[in-house]
C-alpha cells in the first residue's frame, strides 16, 4: 500500500455537542506554500507583557555604578489597578524636577535614569552656611477630589557616606506654611535594592487620608477638593546637613 | 468584574486603555470615568485634534494640547442612553440610541455641543438600534435585524444633516454588538435575521458576505452570547478575525487571508481556556491586545512561541481516515513531515474507534532527521492528535503514513 500524506489537521467541526468528534485546528494557522502549493501548519504568534516603548523599562537594582538592562515585558497596569487602591499618579519619567530649591546652597544633582525608571537625587556639602538643601517635583497635578492618599516612594541609603537621612513632604502649592504632610511620615518598607554596592532602605512617604494639615486650623480629613485654591501638590526632598542620596520610584495616589 | 478590559486606542504616540472605567495613558493613571460595565469606543476629530471615547452612558475627550486631562461632554442633550459604537463624518461626531435614533453633535468638530433636534431615525426596519459604525463616507446602523446606511446630505441645522440610502438597506442584523470588529475596509459582526440561526458576516465595500460555515454557526447557536469579545489583528500576513464566546469557553479565529476557521487558547497556568484578549490597537508597530481581566497590554509577536511565559497549546485533530475501505489495515510508522528544530517536541495520539477513546501520547523529537512513530496498530478507521508545546517555532506539512494491508 502507498504511503499516504496526511492533512495537518481541519478547521473546527462542530459534530456532538461535547464535541468530541470534532476535527480542530487550535492556535495555528494554514498556509499556502508559494511554489509546490503544499499546505503547511503554522504555529500562530505568541504574546508578551508590552514593554512600553521596545526598550528596557523595569526597576532593577544597578549594583555596579553603570546602568544595566532592564528586563523586558514589563507594561503591565495590574499595580496600577490591582484594587488595592494606590495607583500610580505619573510614572516617573513624566516628572519635572525643580532643582535647586530656591533656599539651597549646596551642590546638587538630579537625574532621570531611564533605565532604572527612577529620579536619582544627590545633594553634598561643598561649604557652611546652610540650614537645608534638596529638590522638587512641582505641581504634580490637581487632586481635587480624584484621591483620598498620597505617596512616594523612595530608595534611600539609609546613612549615606557623606550625609544624613533624607526627609521627605508633600506640599500643597504654593510652597509655604501648607505642608501636606509632616517631616518624616516615612513608612520604612524595610531593605530595598543594593544600589552601587551600597543596601538602600524602601520608603513610602504617605499621606492617607490626605489631611490640610496647614496651621491654622487643622481641617479634619480634607478631600483637597473642599479647599479652593490649593489643589496642586509637591513633593520635596531635603538633606540636613551633610548630604545624601535616594531614588525615587513612583508618587502614587489612593482611589478607594 | 475587576480589572475589566475595556478598550484601548492608541493616539498622539500614546497608548490610552481603559480598564473598569479608568483610563491609563501609556503607564499612568490619569482619570477615572464613568464605569457602566460596557466597553469604550474611540474616535478623533478633525486632524486628530481630539480622542473622543464614549461608552453607554458617558461621552469624554481629551485635546492634544492637554494629553493627561480627560474632559467630558456634558451637554444635556447629549443622548443619556447609546448603543455601542461611534462614527466621525465630515465634522460631525454620530452616536446611536437603542431605539435607533442617529444623533449628531453640532458642525465644525463641536463634538461638544449637541441639539435636541439633532437626529434622524432608522426605521425602515422597526427593530432596535445596536451599534453604529462609518463604513466609506456612509454612517451604518446595525439593528437588530437590519442595516440601514445613511450620508451626508448637508441638510440645515438644527435636523440631522442625513438621509437615508434606501438601496443599500439589508435585512440582516446584528446579534451582538461586542461581535463587531473592523479591519480597514473589512467589517465583521455576527449577524441575525427573524429566522433562528445566527452567522459571521463580512461587510465589504457595501456588500455583506456569509463566512460561517455550518459548524461555526452550530457553536455561534449554542452560546447565550451573554459575554463576548471581538478584534481584528493583522499579522504575519494573515488578517484574522478573532471572536471569542466566554459561556462556551471558546476563541474562533477567521482567517480571513484563507478564508479557514480555527480556535485560539490561551494557557492559564491550570487549564487552557478561551484566548485572553478583548481589545486590539496599533501602536509604535507594535500589535498590542488589551487583556481580559489582568490588567495587562500584551504584545503579539511572530517571533514569540509562548503566552507571556506559559506554553501554547498548538493542536491539530483530523478526520477520520480509512484509505477508501473498511478493511483492517497496519500501520507501521507515521512520520512527521515539519521543520527541524531543536528542542522541539510533537506529541501524536490517535483513535480508532471513531473519537471515543485515544491512545496516550507518544513523544516525537522534530529534531531528527527523521522523526517518526513506529508499529502504530491496526486500525479501519482512524483520527490523529497532535499537540505542540515546546517554546519553538512549529510548522508542519504532513503526517506521512505507512500502511500495510491486513486482515478482513
Amino acid at each position: 500500500m502507498p504511503r499516504i500524506r496526511l492533512p495537518f489537521g481541519h478547521p473546527p467541526t462542530y459534530r456532538d455537542p461535547n464535541r468530541i468528534k470534532d476535527a480542530r485546528i487550535m492556535n495555528a494557522f494554514l498556509e499556502q506554500e508559494y511554489e509546490q502549493g503544499e499546505t503547511h501548519f503554522i504555529k500562530r504568534p505568541g504574546i508578551q507583557i508590552y514593554d512600553g516603548s521596545g526598550g528596557p523599562s523595569n526597576l532593577c537594582a544597578d549594583t555596579d555604578g553603570e546602568q544595566s538592562p532592564g528586563v523586558l515585558g514589563t507594561y503591565s497596569l495590574a499595580s496600577e489597578i490591582d484594587n488595592s487602591g494606590w495607583i500610580s499618579w505619573f510614572t516617573t519619567d513624566q516628572l519635572t524636577p525643580e532643582f535647586p530649591l530656591p533656599e539651597s546652597t549646596y551642590e546638587h544633582s538630579i537625574v532621570f535614569d531611564s533605565v532604572n525608571n527612577w529620579w536619582r537625587c544627590d545633594t553634598w556639602k561643598t561649604g557652611v552656611g546652610h540650614l537645608t538643601t534638596g529638590w522638587r517635583f512641582k505641581n504634580l497635578g490637581v487632586l481635587n477630589g480624584l484621591a483620598t492618599g498620597i505617596r512616594a516612594h523612595i530608595y534611600a541609603y539609609p546613612y549615606p557616606p557623606a550625609g544624613n537621612d533624607l526627609e521627605f513632604r508633600f506640599y500643597k502649592d504654593p510652597v509655604g506654611p501648607d505642608i501636606l504632610s509632616e517631616i518624616h511620615v516615612e513608612v520604612n518598607n524595610g531593605p530595598g535594592p543594593t544600589i552601587e554596592g551600597i543596601p538602600t532602605n524602601s520608603y513610602n512617604v504617605l499621606i492617607f487620608p490626605i489631611k490640610d494639615l496647614s496651621p491654622p486650623p487643622t481641617l479634619p480629613p480634607l478631600y483637597v477638593e473642599n479647599n479652593d485654591f490649593l489643589r496642586i501638590v509637591s513633593f520635596g526632598l531635603f538633606s540636613v546637613p551633610l548630604g545624601g542620596v535616594c531614588f525615587v520610584t513612583s508618587i502614587e495616589i489612593y482611589i478607594p | 468584574m475587576a480589572n475589566q478590559g475595556e478598550g484601548m486606542y492608541s493616539w498622539q504616540g500614546s497608548l490610552y486603555s481603559i480598564f473598569d472605567g479608568k483610563v491609563i495613558r501609556d503607564l499612568s493613571f490619569i482619570f477615572e470615568g464613568t464605569d457602566d460595565g460596557a466597553f469604550f469606543y474611540f474616535t478623533e476629530t478633525t486632524g486628530g485634534i481630539n480622542l473622543v471615547f464614549k461608552n453607554s452612558t458617558n461621552a469624554y475627550y481629551i485635546n492634544q494640547s492637554a494629553l493627561n486631562t480627560v474632559l467630558e461632554i456634558t451637554d444635556v442633550d447629549y443622548p443619556s442612553v447609546t448603543v455601542p459604537g461611534v462614527a466621525y463624518l465630515d465634522g460631525y461626531m454620530f452616536v446611536m440610541t437603542p431605539n435607533g435614533e442617529i444623533h449628531n453633535s453640532d458642525t465644525a468638530d463641536a463634538f461638544t455641543s449637541w441639539n435636541s433636534l439633532g437626529f434622524i431615525q432608522a426605521n425602515i426596519e422597526p427593530d432596535c438600534g445596536v451599534f453604529i459604525f462609518k463604513q466609506f463616507n456612509y454612517i451604518c446602523a446595525l439593528g437588530k435585524y437590519s442595516i440601514e446606511f445613511f450620508y451626508d446630505a448637508g441638510l440645515p441645522a438644527p435636523g440631522s444633516p442625513l438621509a437615508p440610502v434606501p438601496n443599500l438597506f439589508n435585512l440582516i442584523g446584528c446579534a451582538s454588538a461586542r461581535s463587531f470588529a473592523r479591519n480597514g475596509p473589512q467589517v465583521f459582526f455576527m449577524g441575525q435575521t427573524k429566522h433562528v440561526g445566527r452567522s459571521i458576516q463580512l461587510l465589504e465595500g457595501y456588500q455583506l458576505k456569509n463566512i460561517s460555515n455550518p459548524y461555526i454557526e452550530r457553536i455561534l447557536n449554542k452560546d447565550n452570547l451573554e459575554t463576548v469579545y471581538a478584534f481584528c489583528i493583522r499579522t504575519v500576513g494573515h488578517s484574522f478575525y478573532i471572536l471569542t464566546l466566554v459561556n462556551s469557553n471558546l476563541t474562533l479565529c477567521y482567517d480571513a487571508t484563507s478564508g479557514i476557521w480555527y480556535e485560539w487558547t490561551s494557557f492559564n497556568g491550570t487549564n487552557e481556556v478561551y484566548f485572553n484578549a478583548v481589545a486590539y490597537a496599533a501602536h509604535l508597530g507594535h500589535d498590542l491586545l488589551q487583556g481580559e481581566t489582568d490588567a495587562n497590554i500584551y504584545d503579539m509577536k511572530p517571533t514569540l512561541y509562548q503566552d507571556n511565559g506559559q506554553p501554547i497549546y498548538v493542536r491539530s485533530r483530523t478526520e477520520l481516515l480509512d484509505v477508501g475501505e473498511n478493511k483492517r489495515k497496519e500501520l507501521s510508522f507515521i512520520d512527521v513531515i515539519a521543520d527541524k528544530e531543536a528542542s522541539s517536541t510533537l506529541q501524536i495520539k490517535y483513535t480508532v474507534n471513531d473519537y471515543q477513546s485515544f491512545t496516550a501520547f507518544r513523544n516525537v523529537d522534530l529534531s531528527l532527521e527523521r522523526s517518526s512513530l513506529n508499529r502504530c496498530g491496526q486500525f479501519r478507521r482512524i483520527a490523529f492528535e497532535s499537540l505542540h508545546t515546546s517554546n519553538t517555532p512549529f510548522r508542519a506539512e504532513a503526517l506521512e503514513l505507512d500502511i500495510l494491508p491486513g486482515s478482513s
